[in-house]
């Protein structure tokens, strides 16, 4: 264990990785800053670039790019009263209001504060039950492994967007979707229409940049919008340093709200905003001023922001011990794991122990790096707000057709792109879930390769082992919990107040 | 009764789970066949649970669901936004197939912001820097050659 520590933080140490996470940081919090763009197209834009490159380079690069867009997005939710990524939203509340009040500055400080720290905390908690969880995940083999692709997939299928319904719809053609080309173990073709390109199937970066990063060029396109932002706000240091010592004389709710937010990003699904509104609704129901929440109060700051960065760590190892990706971002960064020939999965922290130290460590050197750096330009990057849309869909575009030709090297995958962003803005209008489409195109063909051995060795009762069985539980709760949740909730309250 | 776009998508999907039945039904190795075919027929059914509670939704609020004038305005303008943005992605796009990366990005950045009103000097340095940029992350800095175009087959 030792060894593995020593190994990841040498590696972190190395001034090339050092410049390469400060890349990521910096792009990450520009991503974070443009409202509509976010994690999730960033993260699109950036897989290309960590084809071919080292496993522990390319997915430190795009952790450090993860861990700090939602530092970005505190910026423009403060200044500018715009969610640069939708769990900012509940920074709204009140920081927008201090802003108004001429106390933008402070605001700032204490969110960046609270997001720096939110997010390097609860790497340490990570990297301290990761002894715990290894006898647990070392418990899984193959059954219980297709058994976990299932619950993954569900659980981001009923738990985010509208409809259960749907959401299931979403990950049953995103498995499907995977399922395209030549099957490996019995060398059939399957749904390629006698088309060379499908021969391969398609790949993730054409998938995930046409799903989100066309998809939103579109979606915002149909908007109509011109600009993002206009206003521009004057802020000083010594205003930035006074909000960060509010956090200091706030640091139960800080603590309170980041270990909250790092348990949220265990359970896969739950989403970010849920953890922020969650943080910031305990922090009203325990302040002692509660009247004073959505009028410019800085535990109203504090609470979302802590919880915001703290989820990302818990997220990050639910994905890495279990293989299950929490969020759509997660999914992706899965898709990055299994890009670079890394499996993410319970062999994953024992054979691959270095590996994943680096990256928890690489959360929380990118969380210091994105909190000083926003802390001291925070406001002349709220500037990029103000580009006009049509500058950046050029941009963008460009960015986009380059990343997903260099990806396979064909030009065909740039109508696919098209393609596959036509069909995420469908998605996004009727209310499917594209997070659950992507979940399920990253682990369909695991899920197949996971069932098909499971059979082989166990038969096809193979889910008949006590965990299998308990994982079924879950999975059968979880099918029915939207039909629990409308039915019997109510008959329960219903029968309670009888 | 009239149908609602989202039905036509859902419409789209239950054809595409019965497409996805038929053609995992025409694989000959059981192995193969399983997953597609379970999966299929997941679309496939909850499409038609889904259509059935669309329908349903509709009944009820077919009387309150004449679309006003504004409303009908508003989405023609967005389905102008649409056809143009796309016009843009497919026009880029045949650029890059016929001239490759390198000249297609200056050209397309030069057309896109001139039409949106920009001044020259700021279009050719936009164009410049951002096909500088493309160049060194891509070819040099990746070591992946971008795609060269037909032209280079027939020069």
């Amino acid at each position: 264990m030792l060894d593995a520590y020593g190994q990841a933080l040498a590696f972190l140490f190395q001034p090339v990785t050092l410049v390469i996470m400060l890349a990521a940081v910096l792009v990450g919090l520009i991503m974070g800053i443009i409202p509509g763009l976010g994690g999730m197209i960033g993260l699109a834009l950036f897989l290309p670039l960590v084809f071919g490159m080292r496993p522990e380079v390319g997915l430190t690069l795009l952790v450090a790019f993860d861990a700090v867009v939602f530092t970005g997005g505190t910026i423009t939710a403060i200044l500018l009263n715009i969610p640069g990524t939708p769990p900012n939203a509940a920074t709204l509340f009140d920081g927008f209001p201090m802003n108004q009040k001429g106390e933008g500055a402070r605001a700032i400080g204490a969110a960046v504060t609270s997001s720096m720290f939110g997010g390097l905390v609860p790497v340490f908690l990570a990297l301290a039950t990761i002894p715990l969880i290894l006898p647990i995940v070392m418990a899984f083999r193959s059954p219980e492994m297709a058994m976990l692709v299932l619950i993954g997939i569900s659980f981001l299928a009923v738990l985010t967007g509208g409809s259960a319904t749907r959401g299931l719809m979403s990950g049953a053609l995103g498995i499907l979707l995977a399922l395209v080309g030549v099957h490996a173990a019995t060398a059939v073709y399957r749904f390629t229409f006698g088309t060379a390109y499908l021969y391969d199937g398609f790949d993730l970066i054409s998938v995930s940049l046409g799903l989100f990063g066309v998809a939103e060029l579109l979606d915002m396109s149909i908007e109509g919008r011109a600009t993002i932002a206009q206003k521009t706000v004057e802020s000083k240091l010594s205003d930035v340093f006074r909000g960060a010592k509010d956090v200091w004389q706030h640091k139960l709710l800080w603590l309170r709200s980041t270990l909250l937010g790092y348990v949220f990003g265990l359970i896969p699904g739950i989403g970010g905003e849920a953890a922020t509104f969650v943080a910031y609704g305990q922090a009203k129901q325990t302040s002692k001023n509660p009247e004073k929440f959505g009028t410019g109060c800085i535990e109203g700051v504090i609470a979302p922001e802590s919880a915001n960065n703290a989820k990302e760590a818990g997220s990050v190892l639910t994905t890495m011990a279990f293989g299950i990706p929490g969020s759509a971002v997660m999914a992706l960064l899965m898709g990055a794991f299994l890009m670079v020939g890394v499996t993410p999965g319970p062999r994953m922290m024992v054979d691959q122990l270095p590996l994943a130290l680096t990256l928890l460590l690489g959360i929380a050197m990118a969380n210091v790096m994105g909190g000083l750096i926003a802390f001291f330009t925070a406001n002349r990057m709220a500037r990029v707000a103000s580009i006009p849309f049509t500058s950046l869909f050029p941009l963008i575009l460009i960015l986009i057709f380059a990343g997903t030709f260099v990806a396979r090297g064909s030009i065909v995958n740039i109508p696919v792109t098209i393609l596959f962003g036509l069909l995420g803005l469908l998605m996004k209008r009727f209310q499917f879930s594209r997070p659950a489409l992507l979940l399920g195109f990253v682990l369909g063909r695991l899920l197949e390769d996971y069932s098909l051995l499971s059979i082989k060795i166990h038969g096809p009762l193979f889910f008949i082992t006590p965990i299998s069985l308990f994982l079924l539980a879950v999975l059968i709760g979880l099918l029915f919990y939207p039909t629990l949740r409308k039915t019997i909730v109510p008959w329960l309250q219903r029968r309670l107040r009888v | 009764m009239r149908i609602r776009p989202g039905s036509y998508f859902l419409i789209f999907l239950l054809l595409l789970g019965l497409s996805g039945i038929i053609g995992s039904l025409a694989f000959q190795n059981l192995q193969s066949m399983t997953l597609p075919l379970m999966m299929s027929s997941v679309i496939f059914v909850l499409a038609i649970v889904e259509l059935i509670k669309d329908f349903r939704r509709q009944a009820d609020t077919q009387a309150a669901s004449e679309a006003s004038a504004e409303s009908r305005t508003s989405t023609r303008v967005e389905w102008q936004r649409f056809g143009v943005a796309l016009g843009w992605m497919i026009g880029f796009a045949i650029v890059i197939y016929l001239a490759g990366f390198i000249i297609a990005t200056p050209l397309f950045l030069v057309f896109y912001l001139k039409r949106q009103g920009r001044g020259w000097l700021m279009v050719a340095l936009v164009a410049v820097v951002t096909t500088a940029v493309i160049y060194s992350i891509f070819e040099i800095g990746l070591k992946a050659p971008l795609y060269r175009g037909l032209i280079q087959n027939i020069f």
